[in-house]
């Protein structure tokens, strides 16, 4: 699977996303607030090496709980796939487990993402790609 | 080993504490250990040490509020 991003827990985005750039980084989107998962992403590169960076917003958020044990840290690592609910399938087998259904991402195009994990690779997303990539 | 002894290991590994300070009746408002990821992390580690897959639906359908509760995916 090709790596699309590496998810960045942060703690304040206009903090990080100074920080980042100042490693290199650029920004390619502007910050954008996930509704459902109640978290603030913005997308930057490093020469073909993207980030995302998120926000938790509220104790609501998706990764409150996981920020409150990890702190700033990067915590997943998202591939493209042709097919999200093919590919939810074949990981299944191989003993991946939904964390998160699959939805739409604001952030991305509102194309549709999943969250799995598996003991021995952690968190991982799944992006459905586009018909060009 | 029983199901229930292997279960209290597992939670006790992937919490990283003393198996011998957990019960089945362990719950979230007892540790900050046991919290969503080990949720995850657990139910994970029981496919592989019972052999079995957990549907999304009984994953879903069962809340976890305290050790025990884990049993109910494997019945």
């Amino acid at each position: 699977m090709k790596v699309h991003h590496f998810g960045y827990l942060i703690k304040n985005m206009e903090q990080a996303i100074n920080s980042f750039k100042e490693l290199g980084y650029t920004a390619v989107s502007e910050s954008v607030y996930d509704n459902n998962r109640k978290i603030n992403i913005c997308f930057l590169d490093n020469n073909g090496t993207m980030v995302e960076l998120i926000e938790p917003v509220s104790e609501e958020s998706t990764v409150s709980g996981l920020f409150k044990k990890i702190g700033v840290a990067p915590y997943h690592i998202c591939y493209i796939v042709p097919d999200l609910d093919k590919a939810i399938s074949e990981l299944r087998i191989r003993r991946y487990i939904i964390t998160a259904k699959a939805m739409e991402a604001p952030a991305l195009e509102n194309r549709r993402v999943a969250f799995m994990y598996n003991k021995n690779v952690g968190l991982i997303e799944l992006l459905e790609e586009k018909k060009h990539e | 080993m029983n199901n229930e002894t292997k279960l209290l290991e597992i939670c006790a590994e992937i919490m990283g504490i003393d198996v011998g300070t957990l019960s089945l009746e362990t719950s979230r408002d007892d540790l900050g250990e046991f919290d969503s990821l080990s949720v995850i992390q657990i139910i994970a580690e029981m496919e592989e040490q019972f052999d079995c897959t957990i549907s999304e639906e009984t994953i879903e359908n069962v809340a976890i509020n305290k050790i025990a509760d884990f049993m109910q995916l494997i019945k």
